[in-house]
């Protein structure tokens, strides 16, 4: 597939394109000046000149809160499907689309598949936009993806000067593309270069931190004594488990009201205490020592054992966001990794 | 379309009986109300199922019943929390729903042909009664060499299964030694730990292999007595359990290094345990 390109003043007219065929998200600031993910119906104009979300865009796989099952006067249904056809998301940077491919290892590659993820994956089009501008605690380059990165995404955008450069990235971005064929012109040698310096310039400003190995490495590491100092700074808040693009832990709780109610999957998290808590009383991960090893080793040696794919796409959003600074490159640093 | 993993059988309790003198552990046969369900829930000894109850949750259990015990499946539970509480609380004919089989099931494969050695401690005993009624089932007994069966609980009132296990004594293709760490009037058998009488009977280890399912304490000391009497570690059978709520391997909380106990388990040999953390 040879890379497009679409006109800034015609971008209105693809989202159109899309609107007729599902609901539309793009990037737009909301009242307090953020800006996030939001349909684009309700959005006078769509900001390109963004970091990354807050949020990440899981939640459109996996939502926070999901009804798994209803009961009605004692009878245990499957919800009705939601009735709203393809979503596209416009905008996803490239570290939140290769976060899709780890979620795809949990949810779709085991003996059994999830049937709510499978729906909802299968009805979203992700169209990811490069980074221009990295944040200080990026490291995507470092887990194997990049601020060009198309994988995970059906479509990679990069925002030029005067247009954006488009590139399908599976069949169903090839679809996406040709049917809005009106719209894009073959992309000019000068637009491709000045992508790819683009994307380049982005590397650059990204330091990486070493994680080859981590699997290796953290298996000699598991008595290391970073994990009870980690555990002493660890609020246990969850936070960062809630913004990570690629964790995926839940719980399963059921709410009634009366006779009819719903089994609902709702994020879990790690840290939390209850999290592995048996009804005896016994906790295999008593403290926030235990907590945060699993964390890190799930990530950086669990998940490579059973995927070969690191559950950390360097979106940074934990380092960023966390309460007390915790930041997981220093861990890995500290491990030797 | 493929099954919704999520989506329990409709089941019922048929009956529900209390198993010790404690009264804190009942059983309960569970008949499916399709027989197509029945069909398609076939199980292996080991096995583990969710039962579920609308507006209380679900919670993972042993199957205690034999896949040759074709009309019902036996659950034997142990009031605990919440879930249990409401469980030992319902009356025969209530429904109840129940998901899997799930999780890998003791090594049938590789037990054939070998005698084996089955441990059981306090109400651990559950799945151990499933494989046992497999083994001695005329169609299957004959696969397999002798059965020495060691169980012991605390007291006498707290073995499970004990008109049965009065049975199995009377037999001769099943050897049964049962011991309680404090005798009651009336108890004629062996007083003291499994270990103890594990250690006096001597079991070969050639060609044999043993399944431990217990109380943590005693499967730390029984798995010496083993090791002891000669059991190679991939000879050694266990059984875990963990906190889950999928059952599937999707929600990331039974994971014992990058094994998880709902998929890759509950069973595992004592060398696979020992390539995992001690996180358990």
């Amino acid at each position: 597939m040879t890379e497009k390109t679409i006109a800034h003043t015609d971008l209105d007219r693809f989202l159109d394109c899309l609107k007729e065929a599902g609901t539309v998200y793009v990037p737009a600031k909301d009242e307090a000046g953020e800006v996030r993910l939001a349909e684009a119906s309700n959005v006078e104009s769509v900001a390109l000149a963004y970091r990354n979300f807050r949020m990440s865009p899981k939640a459109f796989f996996l939502p926070q809160n999901q009804t798994l099952l209803r009961f009605n006067e004692g009878r245990v249904e499957e919800p009705a499907p939601p009735d709203q056809g393809t979503s596209f998301l416009f905008g996803v940077r490239p570290c939140d689309a290769r976060a899709l491919l780890a979620l795809d290892e949990v949810f779709l590659s085991g003996d059994d598949e999830d049937p709510y993820y499978k729906r909802l994956r299968e009805n979203t089009v992700v169209i990811a936009l490069a980074c221009e501008r990295p944040v200080a605690s990026c490291f995507c380059t470092s887990v194997g993806g990049g601020p060009g990165d198309g994988a995970g995404s059906d479509v990679l955008a990069v925002a030029l000067e005067a247009d954006l450069l488009l590139k399908a990235q599976t069949p169903r971005g090839e679809q996406l593309l040709s049917s809005v064929e009106d719209l894009l012109a073959d992309a000019a040698p000068e637009a491709i270069q000045q992508a790819e310096e683009l994307i380049r310039s982005a590397e650059d400003q990204i330091s990486p931190v070493r994680v080859d190995n981590s699997a290796e490495l953290l298996r000699e590491q598991y008595d290391s004594p970073i994990w009870e100092e980690a555990g002493l700074t660890c609020l246990g808040c969850g936070t960062c488990s809630y913004l990570c693009p690629t964790c995926h832990c839940f719980d399963i709780t059921d709410e009634m009201r009366g006779k009819t109610g719903r089994r609902v999957r709702t994020w879990d998290c790690c840290a939390y205490p209850l999290f592995t808590l048996h009804a005896s009383g016994h906790n295999p991960r008593p403290s926030a020592k235990e907590r945060w090893r699993q964390r890190i080793m799930h990530k950086f040696r669990y998940a490579v054992e059973n995927f070969e794919r690191l559950f950390c796409v360097g979106c940074g959003r934990c380092i960023r966001n966390c309460p007390v600074n915790m930041d997981l490159r220093r861990v890995l640093k500290r491990v030797g990794v | 379309m493929e099954k919704n993993p999520y989506l329990p059988y409709a089941a019922h309790i048929e009956e529900a009986w209390i198993e010790n003198d404690a009264r804190d552990i009942k059983s309960f046969r569970v008949v499916f109300d399709d027989s197509a369900d029945a069909g398609a829930f076939s199980h292996v000894p080991g096995q583990f199922a969710e039962l579920s109850l609308p507006g209380m949750g679900e919670a993972p259990f042993g199957i205690a019943s034999a896949p040759t015990e074709t009309d019902h499946l036996l659950f034997s539970v142990k009031r605990a929390g919440l879930f249990t509480t409401e469980l030992h609380s319902l009356d025969p004919g209530s429904p109840i729903g129940v998901r899997g089989p799930m999780g890998r099931p003791f090594p049938w494969d590789r037990m054939a042909g070998k005698d084996l050695v089955i441990i059981g401690g306090g109400f651990a005993f559950t799945t151990l009664r499933a494989a046992i009624v497999e083994i001695l089932d005329p169609a299957n007994r004959g696969d397999f060499g002798s059965l020495l069966v060691v169980y012991g609980a605390r007291t006498p009132g707290e073995l499970l299964y004990r008109p049965e296990l009065a049975e199995w004594q009377e037999r001769d293709d099943i050897d049964l030694h049962l011991t309680v760490d404090q005798a009651d009037e009336g108890w004629t058998q062996n007083v003291g730990v499994v270990t103890s009488l594990l250690e006096s009977l001597k079991p070969a280890s050639q060609n044999a292999i043993s399944i431990v399912c217990g109380p943590p304490i005693m499967i730390k000391f029984t798995i010496v007595s083993l090791l002891n009497l000669g059991f190679d570690e991939e000879d050694i059978i266990l059984s875990l359990e963990m906190r889950m709520k999928c059952g599937i391997g999707m929600c990331g909380r039974c994971n014992i290094g990058s094994k998880y106990v709902c998929k890759d388990g509950p069973v595992f040999s004592r060398g696979e345990l020992r390539a995992l953390p001690v996180e358990y």
